[in-house]
Order: C-alpha cells, then structure tokens, then sequence
C-alpha cells in the first residue's frame, strides 16, 4: 500500500519532490539549548549512546576527509583563481600563494609537495568559508550561539518507518531528560525536530484511536441493532457482509493499481455506513423481495453518486470509486443471497409494532393540508433552513498542506525552534536534471547554479582546471621557488579528479546526499535557493534546471484535487437527477430536493463554523448524497406500503450507527478524520432530517 | 578551518588585548600590559613535507582593546588589521575586509578572539611551566589540525609556537619597542 503523499502527484514532479522528501525523511535531530557550549557535552554523549543501539554514526574526521581528498585535489580551482588563470593572470595567483605562505596565516591543508601554489587548500578554505549561517562544529556535530544562548544539534540518519516504537522511545526519554535538566545548574532543555517523529507519533496515537473508536463503533452497533431487532441475529449477516464488501473491495484495488494509496482506504471505511442501511433493512424486512426495489433504487443511485469519480484523471479518486463500487454491489449482493435463501420468513420483530400506524395510501395530492400551527412551524423551520444554508457564502476552500496535519505541541515547539536556528532551511530549491551526475553537473554549471558543482566541479571543469594549473607551473614556477623555497615539480599533476560517485568518506558523503539524488534513471541535483530573488522558473529552455518548491506543490496538488472533486460532485449531482428523473418520473423531485437541502445546510453549517472546506470535504458529500438518497428511497418507497413504521425505525437506527461511528471520527487527533467525520455526521444528520420532514409532507 | 589560523592571534592576541584572564603567568602578562604597545617579529614557517624554513619580519602594533595590526614586510608585503568587530587583510595591492561574526569560531574560540581570557579553558587544556603557557587544544575540531600552542615570555610575549599535526610548525619571535 502506498503512504506516500508524493505519491499522489504526477510523476515528473513526484520523483523530484520524493527524493528530496527522502533525503531528510529518516533524519531525526535533538537540538540541545543550554547557556554555554561546555554544558551541552555531557547531555549530548548521553544521547549519542543511547541512539548508537539503532542508528548509525558517523565515524568520519576531517583528518580522514582531507586525506581522502588530497590525492584527488588536481582539479579543484576556486572561482577567482580560475579566472585568474584563464585571463592569464599566472603571476597574480603565484604571488596571492606566496603571499598566503610568508604571511603565516594560512597553513597548507594539502602537502605543499602536490600543491605548492596552496590552490586546493584554498579551495578547500574558501568552501569552509561559505556561508554556514552561524553553525560551526564541536566534536563532529553543528553548534552556534544565538541570543545569549548556546545550541547544540545532533543529527541521526538512517532511521525508518518501522522504527516508530524506538521513535516514540526517544520522545520519551527526552521529555524526561527535560523533566529533570532544568535543575541542572546550569538548566538544559532538547527539542525535537524531524519527520520521523512526527510519523511515530501519528502511528501510535491513531493505533490508539483506532482501536478505542472500534471498539466503541462496535458497542454502538451492537447495542442499536439489538434496541431494533430485539435479538442479535443481525450480527453475524452485518460481519459477514460487511467483511465480505472489504475483501472484495480491497482485492479490486489491489488487482487494479497493485499499489492503491492509503487515502482509498481511509475513505474506504465509509463504505461501512453504506453496508449497514442495507443489511438493516433486509434483516427488518419480513421478505427481502418486499425490498428489492427500493434496494436496486438505492445502489443504482449511490453508484451513480461514485460514478464520475471512476473516470476522473485522479488517479486516488478512481480508486475510490472502484473501491466504493465493488463494496457497495458486493453488499447488495451479499444481502440478497443471505436474506433470500430461506424465501419469505416471518420477520421476528413485527410484534404488531406494524399495527400501530396504518399508512396513507399515496393519493394523486398525497400531501395533508397545513393547519395554521404547522403553517408557522413550517414558516420557521424553512426560516431556520435558509438562515443555515446562508453560511454557505462563507465557505473558504483551503489547499494548505498545513490543515491536514496538526503536529503534537512539543515536536511543533522543536521544529519552530529548529527553523528559527537555521534559516537556511529552504523552501525552494532548483534542481537540474541528468542522465549521469557529470551530465547533471555541467548543466548546473552552464545555468550557473550554485549547487554541488560549486563544491564538486564536473569532471570537464576540472581537466580544463588542471591544464590551467600546468601551465601556471611552467610559466611561475622557477621564480615562486627562488621567493619561498617551496619545490614546484615539472611534469604533469600526480593528483587525480574528484568524482562524486567515487566518494567513500562518510563526511563527505554526508555533506553531497541531500545534493545528489536518484530518481530512476536520472539524476536530479538539487541545491536551496534563497526564499526571496533567485530564479523563479527555468534558466533557459532546455537548459535542464527547475524550481520546486514542495510546499507549494503539495498546495496545487491537493487545490487541484479539490477542484476536481467539486466538479465530479456537480456531475454526480446532475447524473443522480437524470436517473431519479428515470427512475421516479414526475416524483423525482421529490427524491431529488431532501439531498439537495441536505448538501446545502451541511455546506451551510460549516460555513458558519468557519471551517475552510479541504479536498477531504468534498469527498464527504459523495458518502451523504448517497446515503442520503437511501434514506429517502426507503422513506417515500415505504409510505405506500404497511411498513412505514418498521422502515422509519430502521432509517432511524441505520442513521444513527452510521453517524455515530462517524461523529466518532470528528473526535479523532487527525484533521483530516476529524474534518471528515464531522462533515459526515452532519450530512447525514440533514438528509435523515429532510428526508424524514419530505416523507411526513407525502404522508 | 580558519579557526586554527586565528587561534595564534587570539591566544596571544587577545593575552594582550583581552579584559579577563586566566590566573597565572597569562594574568601577569595582561597585568604587565601597557596600554599601546608596538615591536617587530620575526617569524618561520617549517613545512615538514618539503624540509622548508619560510622566513618573514615585520612590525606589530596594538591599541588596548581598539586594534591590532600585523604588517609583513618581508618577503613579500602584506597587512592584517582586526578590531572588535571586523578584520582587514591587504596583499598585492586588494583590501578585504570581513565582519568577525562571518569567522567560523565556535562561541569558545569567538570570546577568545575578542578578548575574553575566559573563555581560554572552553577552548584549550592550559598548562604552565617553566614560564612557558601550553595550550593543547580540547575540541575534535581543533584537534585535527593543531597539536599545540606554546607562549613565553614574562612581562611580555616574546615568542608564540604553533605545531600542527601535518607536523608543520609556526614560530614567531616577538620583540616589544621601547
């Protein structure tokens, strides 16, 4: 199954977004806050420890880096000095080299035997001197000072999904290690950042949440099935036939698509509510060919509710749509066959209650007149209606990847501290693309993109560095040795190149990672852009380099989702009109409006409730038009017959269990259930009561 | 990486420039400090690898917690200038100057700098012997880098030692004007 919300964008951008996520996906960091660096030592070796039992560490040193690095420094020119060299300026970078040597301030990083010009020291120099926004490194991890207070930040990589009970381990020991470090003297804290504790603690709180909401749904379903039926006979048909939609449901996904996303199967568990109103009403009926009909009437509609999901270009949203569809028929199915085996039985939980109502029959009116009282409970309830409906006007749609996650206080108060420390942190990047990484890097250097080009040039660049370095060796070389005495050796360079893909330090492997990424055959390299200025779109047409910006691709992902939610919504709308036109004819109104005035007064109270209306949202509707649908089926279906109580009390006992198991969602820790059940619990709140006030109106 | 290469300036550098300071012969120093001071030195650098002594000399000039100036005259001519707040290389005829908070110095090595002898213990292991200060360095950082720092002297600084673990070696002779 697919969890990855990348997953759900095309695959161009999801490649470059994925990868980017991944590079930093397992990396768990403690930011460690105390008034001095000293402090920070002890804790800091505490946590490394009891880290090293799940993650690895990194084992590398400058001294190893540079060392790995020497033999392959030949090609390694900074900018300057390149320029120097191709505009013939041999004797300024022979001079700047000396200058660096006499003056004492400069110690040779790589022997002055390979490199006695000092380039690659001052290449390697001039790197570490790039901007690292006030980090520097004590004992191999970043520190900085900022406000009067000191920080230490200690990264782990490597870490997994399946990881989230050691996760959820590690969240705890640092809050006891809060509980008791600002005793300390002097008093230190540790925040928290990083995806996998997010993950971690989702995962356990909606295992949590799924089992307590279970078991209560089950309670709930129990106990209302036995308050209707006075028995527990309906157990065993709902599990069998509820177990059965999923089955089947599950497997047309999987045969399908192989790898259905998640967001199937949490939308999947409304099928739940949809399976219950149809079991209820077999298990109600004396002989379940006294509710074939309006059970045809009523899959038929909520098919053609799910239907234009099937054929949207979402490739999530037709999931749902077979999901939905193969459950619901399966259900159908499952009903007809358990109900219809023993023929026509004696309904165990008539006990006269039939008796009590006699039914109208339908008359070509079929509607009472209004007395006077009714008339202004009329005129006040539509009142009420419209005023509800009127908070539709304040609906705001809202694509913020922000609203379908709210994160536990204390990981937001460590990611917030985190961000406020590294302002660095980017929210675009550009990124070039490649059939090779040299293929990538000489295009980042012809777009002129500061990215892993600007610490590994390409393979190209450094053959034309090392010729420009031969010659600065011939021309300069005799008089730089008469000034400092260093050797310059004749012939060429005995130093290699450096290739990014034949790197072994773990340092620097570490520091080119989130740079270099595979995706597929390709090879993206992705370098932070500022968040402000720096290019927008594409340097050049072809030139190979784009801007992502993966807040804001999420933000048109789930913008375009719901836009085309709310268009399949209007198209389901008026396919549904077209078949109650069909199938009831001059009646269809009266089929038609309960939902309609369901839709409009769920949409109605949420706006009011100034909820910002997400893709999620729409979704629910799909689920209340077509449950809605079937409680006004079974409604007006009933009022011609001698069954309208039984059936009223069924609709009743179907909407409640399937409200409450929904309301249950609205009381998850989760936007995205909570957005859902509560959308849901309403929907089905208004179309029982429309469909409920339209059928007394035919009585 | 610069780190270690203002490590020499800061260790006694700031023994002339700095506010606080460690007990013992550093405190006497600083003690014995006047208020502007001015000299030549004479400086080697022995690079290991190529058996070569460079030589150079010039002058130095500090101002009590204002200024400090390096000025190299042989062999080839170069200026370091550093106050609190900045520094200043000039060689070959360009001039850049940078703010000190863009040095890569962790907070220990940054107090140093800007004079505060306190902050020598976070950085450095001290030892005192013989009228001589030894500062072996006490990060992974540093460590990678330099071996140790030697100062003598009593009332003065006279000669400042540097030994870097490529086996390189720094040494400056220190002469106080009158």
């Amino acid at each position: 199954m697919e969890t990855d919300l990348y997953a759900l964008l095309d695959s161009t951008r999801r490649n470059v977004l994925r990868a980017l996520a991944d590079n930093v996906g397992g990396q768990l960091r403690i930011l460690l806050e105390g008034a001095d660096l000293a402090s920070l030592d002890a804790p800091a070796a505490e946590f490394k420890e009891y880290m090293a039992s799940h993650v690895r560490a990194e084992t590398g040193s400058i001294t190893n880096t540079l060392a790995a690095l020497a033999p392959r420094s030949g090609g390694l020119l900074t900018e300057e000095t390149r320029a120097l060299l191709l505009a013939g300026e041999y004797g300024a970078v022979a001079t700047n080299a000396a200058t660096a040597l006499t003056s004492g301030l400069l110690a040779p990083l790589v022997s002055v035997k390979d490199d006695p010009f000092l380039l690659a020291t001052d290449y390697l120099t001039h790197f570490q001197a790039r901007d690292n926004h006030g980090w520097s490194l004590r004992d191999g991890d970043p520190v900085r000072e900022q406000d009067g207070r000191c920080y230490r930040l200690l990264v782990f990589d490597g870490l997994k999904t399946s990881d989230s009970a050691f996760i959820c381990d590690v969240l705890k020991r640092v809050r006891a290690f809060n509980a008791v470090a600002q005793e300390r003297d002097p008093p230190v804290r540790a925040h928290v950042s990083g995806a996998p504790f997010h993950a971690a603690l989702a995962t356990e709180r909606s295992k949590r949440e799924i089992n307590i909401l279970s078991a209560v749904s089950l309670v709930i379903v129990v106990v209302l099935g036995v308050w209707l039926f006075r028995s527990i006979r309906f157990v065993v048909p709902l599990i069998v036939t509820l177990a059965s939609a999923f089955v089947v449901a599950t497997a047309t996904v999987f045969v399908a698509w192989g790898r259905p996303h998640v967001l199937t199967f949490v939308f999947g568990t409304t099928l739940i509510g949809l399976c219950v109103d149809y079991v209820y009403h077999a298990c109600a009926a004396e002989d379940v060919r006294m509710i074939r009909r309006p059970l045809a009437c009523a899959l038929v509609t909520t098919l053609a509710c799910f239907a234009p999901l099937a054929f949207s270009s979402v490739t999530v949203l037709r999931q749902m749509a077979l999901f939905t569809g193969a459950g619901l028929v399966t259900t159908w199915a499952g009903v007809m066959v358990w109900f219809g085996r023993a023929g026509a039985r004696p309904s165990r939980w008539d006990n006269g209650r039939s008796a009590r109502c006699t039914p109208t029959p339908l008359s070509s009116g079929g509607r009472s007149k209004l007395r006077p009282s009714r008339l202004s409970f009329f005129i006040f309830l539509s009142s009420l209606f419209i005023l509800i409906c009127a908070g539709a006007f304040r609906i705001r749609p809202s694509s913020d990847p922000a609203q379908f996650y709210r994160p536990d206080p204390f990981l937001a108060e460590g990611e917030r501290k985190f961000y406020e420390l590294n302002q660095s942190a980017a929210a675009r990047f550009a990124v070039v693309e490649g059939a090779t990484v040299q293929e990538a890097l000489e295009c980042e250097e012809a777009a002129g993109v500061k990215g892993l080009s600007a610490i590994i040039p390409s393979l190209k660049r450094q053959r034309e560095n090392q010729a420009l370095v031969a010659e600065l060796r011939a021309k300069t070389g005799a008089a730089y040795t008469a000034l400092t005495g260093v050797p310059v050796r004749d012939g060429a360079d005995a130093r290699g190149l450096l290739d990014p893909e034949e790197i072994t330090d773990p340092l620097l492997k570490k520091l080119i990672r989130p740079m270099c990424v595979k995706s597929g055959d390709r090879v993206l390299l992705a370098s932070p852009l500022p968040p402000a200025g720096g290019p927008r779109s594409c340097a050049a047409a072809g030139s190979g380099v784009s801007v992502v910006e993966p807040k804001r691709e999420l933000m048109s992902l789930f913008d375009a989702y719901a836009q085309e939610a709310y268009r399949l919504l209007g198209i389901s709308f008026a396919l549904l009109a077209a078949l109650l036109a069909a199938l009831f004819r001059r009646r269809f109104l009266a089929y038609a409006l309960p939902v309609a005035a369901a839709v409009l007064a769920t949409l109605g109270v949420l706006g009011w409730c100034g909820v910002q209306l997400t893709f999620f949202h729409a979704l629910c509707f799909f689920v209340c038009t077509g449950l809605g649908l079937d409680y006004v089926i079974f409604h007006l279906e009933a009022t011609a017959s001698a069954t309208l109580p039984r059936t009223r009390r069924v609709v009743f006992v179907s909407f409640l269990t399937s409200a409450s198991a929904f309301g249950l969602l609205a009381l998850t820790s989760f936007p995205v259930t909570r957005a859902m059940g509560a959308t849901l619990a309403l929907g089905l709140f208004f179309a029982y009561f429309c469909s409920r006030c339209r059928a007394n109106r035919i009585r | 990486m610069y780190k270690w290469c203002v490590v020499f300036l800061a260790s006694w550098g700031a023994a002339l420039w700095g506010v606080a300071a460690p007990p013992g012969m550093a405190e006497r120093m600083f003690a014995a400090l006047p208020a502007q001071a001015t000299g030549t030195f004479v400086q080697r650098k022995i690079l290991a690898d190529v058996e070569v002594t460079i030589t150079s000399s010039g002058t130095f000039s500090i101002v009590k917690d204002k200024s400090f100036e390096w000025k190299t005259l042989k062999p080839l001519p170069s200026t370091f200038t550093a106050t609190p707040d900045s520094y200043t290389m000039t060689a070959n005829g360009k001039t850049s100057t940078h703010a000190l908070s863009e040095l890569k110095l962790s907070a220990g090595l940054r107090s140093l700098v800007r004079g505060d002898l306190s902050a020598l213990g976070d950085v450095f292991d001290v030892t005192e012997a013989e009228g001589r200060l030894t500062l072996v360095p006490k990060t992974r950082e540093l460590r990678e880098f330099v071996k140790r720092a030697t100062l003598e002297g009593t009332d003065f600084p006279t000669r400042f030692a540097l030994d870097y673990v490529t086996g390189d070696r720094l040494e400056i002779d220190l002469v106080q004007s009158r």
